[in-house]
């Protein structure tokens, strides 16, 4: 792989961008590294307020106009838009519908059901609904 | 440009499928006759070529019914199916000067249903083959 380096004091922001045949885990690390400013999102839970780590979630969805970020243990609201929560997650998360997110290292397996719709099995027993047009995005995330 | 794109992509395969199905038809005209002895004009070519990239942008618009997330996959199919079989029978129609017979008709949802059932047929034999995929992956990295 060619490395490049562009080294200006001048530059507004720093950033760096990866051009690749397709995602691997070892570039995944790279990029998890380099972008460790946070790696947990504020959350609601019962009144009071946690940082839940971004490895510890493993599905975000809106119900009800709300957005509800779920653990293995533990439900918690984000008082935001999916929208707004979706820029600060790092690689390992996939949009999966226009309502839901998961990190796909939590994904079990995908289903499709009699009536065409195609279920994704997390490992915390949830599922969650997928649109066929994610399926190719979920396959790219895979490095398939 | 990505639409772009697909357009084309949907065009070009149009056009895959309508030599088939002109391959087909000459086969079906020979009678007794050997394979040198069937002829197609410039003209009549060039119009399969056109007609059937046009029908093949067609599907591809006419896919876009199944970007409505909110309706069942039910009621995707049937809109689908309908908008494209209400099409193809006008350009039946149109190509046969709009003589309409019991025959011709019968040709016509015979001709539609094959293909409808080639096109989503294979659409929805690689989406499995995808998910295949994905759950093989999935169990290896376990």
């Amino acid at each position: 792989m060619k490395v490049k380096f562009n080294i200006d004091k001048n530059f507004k922001e720093e950033r760096a961008e990866f051009w690749l045949h397709k995602m691997t885990n070892k570039i995944n690390s790279i990029a998890q590294e380099l972008n460790n400013e946070n790696d947990f999102v504020w959350c609601y839970r019962r009144g009071d307020m946690f940082p839940v780590k971004f490895s510890k979630i493993d599905l975000i969805q809106v119900e009800n106009e709300k957005t509800y970020v779920y653990t293995e243990e533990n439900v918690y609201l984000f008082k935001g838009r999916l929208y707004q929560i979706n820029k600060l997650l790092p690689a390992d998360f996939v949009a999966v519908s226009r309502s839901s997110v998961i990190n796909y290292h939590r994904l079990d397996h995908l289903e499709i059901l009699s009536n065409g719709n195609i279920d994704a099995s997390l490992k915390n027993k949830m599922t969650v609904q997928v649109s066929r047009r994610k399926i190719r995005t979920l396959k790219e995330r895979l490095g398939i | 440009m990505k639409y772009l794109r697909n357009i084309l992509i949907s065009g070009l395969i149009g056009i895959g499928i309508g030599m088939i199905w002109l391959l087909v038809e000459l086969l079906f005209s020979m009678n007794s006759n050997n394979l040198h002895s069937v002829t197609i004009s410039g003209t009549e070519f060039a119009f399969w070529i056109v007609a059937a990239f046009v029908i093949g942008v067609f599907f591809y618009l006419a896919g876009l019914i199944f970007q409505k997330d909110n309706w069942s996959l039910r009621k995707q199919f049937v809109i689908n199916f309908f908008v494209c079989f209400v099409a193809w029978t006008f350009f039946e129609l149109m190509i046969n000067n709009f003589s309409l017979s019991f025959g011709l008709f019968f040709g016509i949802v015979v001709s539609f249903v094959i293909m409808y059932a080639i096109a989503y047929g294979g659409y929805f034999f690689k989406l499995n083959r995808d998910i295949s995929k994905i759950n093989q992956k999935l169990k290896q990295v376990k």
